[in-house]
């Protein structure tokens, strides 16, 4: 499955198509939350029943990285043999012994007597997707699926595709061949070890993990468990589109290279280190290995398009220049890092932009996306996305928090998105893209009661799901540094930021191992909960400040 | 500083039996005194070293604690009367001991600047060569005929012999956090240095020409390492006391 998921959504809208607003999600949804243990294992007995039935099936299981001899598992709903699109269920176990179930199930389905043998043929939906795009991306042929609907249930086709201005999600009617739901799924802002000399976007000295080959240096890096690379495309914007679509493949001559191990082009040293960092990062904390925990391969891509060509540059790819952005389903999975504006040029809001991979939680943000992808797969829509979007930012920002000195300069750790990259330079006009202590001064909302409701297509950011993260991220910040949410006004006591690991760790095990694609903020709120009882206990300190922080912003 | 349990008692039995001997009109005849000893040689010396290299990009640091604690001794020498109760001597000592080193090292991460990573480990057998030569004013009393007792004093010139630590190995996996000290690497340096010595040679003649004796020896002087390709120089102690006994010949 695809998933293209960009830091901004200010380019993504510049670069949205005008399309049909999607359906809301609906059916007869049936959110599993259980309060007690006792309504925990009555769940457990009805998931059960519904697995021996082939209404549940297992997608994923693995050992719990964080609690020894835990095991978590997600489930997909199944009806008559048919993925139920958005059901599924995250179960986690002590041994044989069931400790949590969160989920969203659809109720009903037999009342409404589905004919799951489509009119619509494989060959023609693929046909009908295609012609919508430019390209049905590898690994997504046509499924066929059980979509709820608002009135009930209806057969659709569903898959993704390359639009000329991003990827999208589609869903055809199995009987009309119509477009029923569509939304981007373009996620992001808006051997011879060889250490190297690098000086990074900011002028400052990095350690380059290089290979050495033939008398030149490849940004390879040999010594990490996973295979990461540094790819230059050196500004050939007809080959990197080529690259991201699969038409062709990225050789061995696109890897970034130096005729000596003193790296001095900036976007390849911070791509090249900070993706190598959040590795670590998450490997030190989580003790998971990469993106999907199997030592998955990290891509990252710099120069897709050459500074000064910007002004004649169409609007299809100003993402190469002011956003950056992990497609899952492009060459295998790649980041895609902006090359920034010129020197001296500014966006009319005031801000300058570098080159977007100098910025270490911009980097982890997007990687964070793929961590996404393998684990919960919330879906990049309304409050699921809004989640999915927040868990980026919360690890971006606990990632700089892990290698930076806090502080408000360059290179040190805050709870801003992007400001060693997106600087103000107009007076009143903030470095940064989002705040996670204050969302209000990037016009995110700090409380539910704000939370914007639009559209869940792509033409509106999936329903806000840039606007809304504000939300979650909030109550990660006061979970961690505690305060009073300026619009509730309730005081938070947060753990202090020497114990953040245990804040990161609640949040990192629930969004990884307990939550459904689906998950709402509400869902989330007991799903983390759920989570600190695991690693701290009811009514912990860090139990207590998470609980109190959801209370802040208006999740409950 | 520890006494050898055995040869101590061994030279005071030795004396005292003389003492119990009759005297002997030979003794006084005698000019040249030859002794052939094997003993052990009594040291706490400690010193440090350290090496740098490379690693990373940034400096390694490479510090080694060692201990120079007892070894094997051969001794030789011969003296002559000049007159009366006075003479002068010459005498070559050998002192050999091996003992462990402990190495620890700052090693740069590979992946960080300043980040410096800690590894411990024991470099062993670590040699260390005395060849000394020492020159004797010596003054001899003979307390019984077949018993004579040298206290001697004098400069002694040392050649000092050391394995250094220059290097390590180490195994290192991701997240590179934690190396293994796997083994060291030595190279043997060597300095010069003048230094004194004193003590007491106790001899009991057994026959006209032959005899056995024991001998207590102090020696020092503090010479200058040098460390290979151009390290630091650091300074240690060499000598020591040094305990001994064996074959006394008389012309």
């Amino acid at each position: 499955m695809t998933r293209w998921r960009s830091l901004l959504a200010l380019a993504a809208g510049m670069l949205a198509v005008a399309g049909s607003h999607g359906q809301t999600i609906g059916g007869r949804a049936l959110a599993i939350v259980p309060q007690s243990a006792a309504a925990t294992s009555e769940w457990g007995t009805i998931v059960d029943r519904m697995v021996r039935g082939d209404e549940l099936r297992v997608r994923l299981e693995r050992a719990d990285t964080l609690i020894a001899g835990h095991s978590v598992q997600q489930l997909s709903q199944y009806y008559k043999g048919l993925r139920v699109w958005g059901g599924t269920v995250a179960r986690q176990f002590d041994g044989g012994s069931l400790v949590s179930v969160f989920g969203t199930v659809y109720q009903g389905l037999d009342q409404f007597d589905l004919d799951v043998a489509a009119p619509l043929g494989r060959d023609a939906a693929r046909d009908g997707l295609e012609a919508l795009g430019t390209l049905l991306l590898p690994d997504t042929d046509p499924e066929l699926v059980v979509l709820p609907r608002e009135d009930g249930f209806s057969l659709a086709w569903t898959g993704e595709v390359l639009t000329r201005r991003d990827i999208v999600r589609l869903f055809l009617d199995a009987s009309s061949g119509q477009i029923v739901r569509r939304y981007s799924v373009k996620q992001g802002q808006a051997a011879n070890a060889a250490i190297g000399h690098g000086t990074g976007v900011l002028g400052d000295d990095k350690k380059m993990s290089a290979t050495a080959a033939s008398g030149t240096f490849l940004a390879s890096d040999p010594l990490r468990p996973p295979a990461i690379a540094t790819y230059d495309m050196r500004g050939n914007v007809t080959r990197s589109i080529n690259v991201l679509i699969n038409r062709i493949a990225l050789v061995a001559s696109d890897v970034a290279s130096n005729t000596s191990n003193n790296w001095t082009d900036a976007a390849v040293v911070d791509a090249h280190a900070y993706a190598a960092y959040t590795y670590d990062y998450y490997f030190k904390r989580f003790g998971r290995r990469g993106l999907d925990n199997a030592n998955h391969k990290l891509t990252n891509m710099v120069h897709l398009v050459k500074r000064d060509d910007i002004f004649s540059a169409p609007d299809d790819i100003l993402d190469f220049y002011l956003n950056a952005f992990y497609c899952g389903d492009c060459a295998g999975g790649v980041m895609v890092y902006g090359e920034g504006l010129p020197g001296g040029v500014r966006l009319t809001n005031g801000q300058r932009f570098d080159f977007f991979s100098g910025a270490l939680d911009i980097v982890a943000h997007e990687l964070t996306h793929g961590v996404t992808d393998f684990s919960s797969r919330l879906e990049y829509v309304n409050e699921s996305g809004a989640l999915n979007e927040a868990f980026s930012d919360m690890m971006g920002t606990s990632v700089e928090f892990f290698f930076q000195p806090p502080g408000n300069g360059p290179m040190q750790a805050d709870y801003l998105i992007g400001e060693d990259i997106v600087v103000g330079v107009l007076t009143g006009v903030p470095n940064g893209v989002r705040s996670m202590a204050n969302p209000a001064l990037y016009g995110q909302p700090d409380h539910y009661s704000r939370r914007v409701r639009l559209p869940p297509d792509d033409a509106h950011d999936n329903g806000g799901v840039h606007t809304n993260s504000g939300i979650p991220n909030h109550a990660f910040y006061l979970a961690i540094e505690g305060g009073t949410n300026r619009t509730s006004g309730i005081r938070v006591t947060g753990v202090g930021g020497a114990n953040r690991d245990q804040i990161e760790k609640i949040f990192y095990r629930g969004f990884t191992q307990l939550m459904p694609s689906n998950a709402d903020f509400s869902m989330a709120r007991a799903i983390t909960l759920r989570a600190a009882q695991d690693l701290y206990g009811i009514n912990s300190g860090p139990y207590n400040a998470v609980r109190d922080a959801w209370t802040a912003v208006g999740v409950n | 500083m520890r006494a050898s349990p055995g040869l101590v008692p061994a030279a005071v039995v030795l004396a005292a039996l003389a003492c119990a001997a009759p005297a002997s009109a030979q003794a006084d005849r005698d000019r040249v005194r030859i002794s052939v000893d094997a003993g052990v040689q009594l040291s706490s010396i400690a010193f440090d070293t350290s090496a740098a290299r490379l690693v990373y990009l940034e400096n390694a640091s490479i510090g080694t604690s060692y201990r120079v604690r007892r070894g094997l001794l051969a001794d030789g020498g011969i003296s002559i009367r000049l007159a009366g109760n006075f003479g002068v001597g010459l005498t070559v000592s050998s002192f050999m001991a091996k003992n462990d080193g402990a190495v620890s090292a700052a090693l740069p991460h590979p992946f960080f600047f300043k980040t410096p990573r800690t590894v411990t480990g024991t470099a062993p057998d670590l040699r260390r060569d005395e060849l000394v030569t020492h020159l004797q004013a010596i003054y001899t009393v003979r307390p019984g005929e077949k018993v004579d007792v040298a206290v001697s004093a004098g400069p002694s010139f040392f050649r000092v012999r050391q394995d250094v630590v220059t290097d390590i190995a180490f195994s290192d996996t991701y997240p590179y956090d934690a190396p293994a000290f796997t083994s060291a690497a030595t190279q043997r340096v060597s300095a010069n240095r003048i230094g004194f010595n004193g003590g007491v040679d106790v001899g009991v003649r057994l026959s006209r020409h032959a005899g056995l004796g024991g001998r207590a020896r102090f020696s020092r002087a503090t010479v200058t390492l040098a460390m290979p390709n151009g390290g630091a120089t650091v300074s240690t102690d060499a000598g020591g006391v040094q305990l001994a006994g064996g074959l006394r010949l008389y012309f």
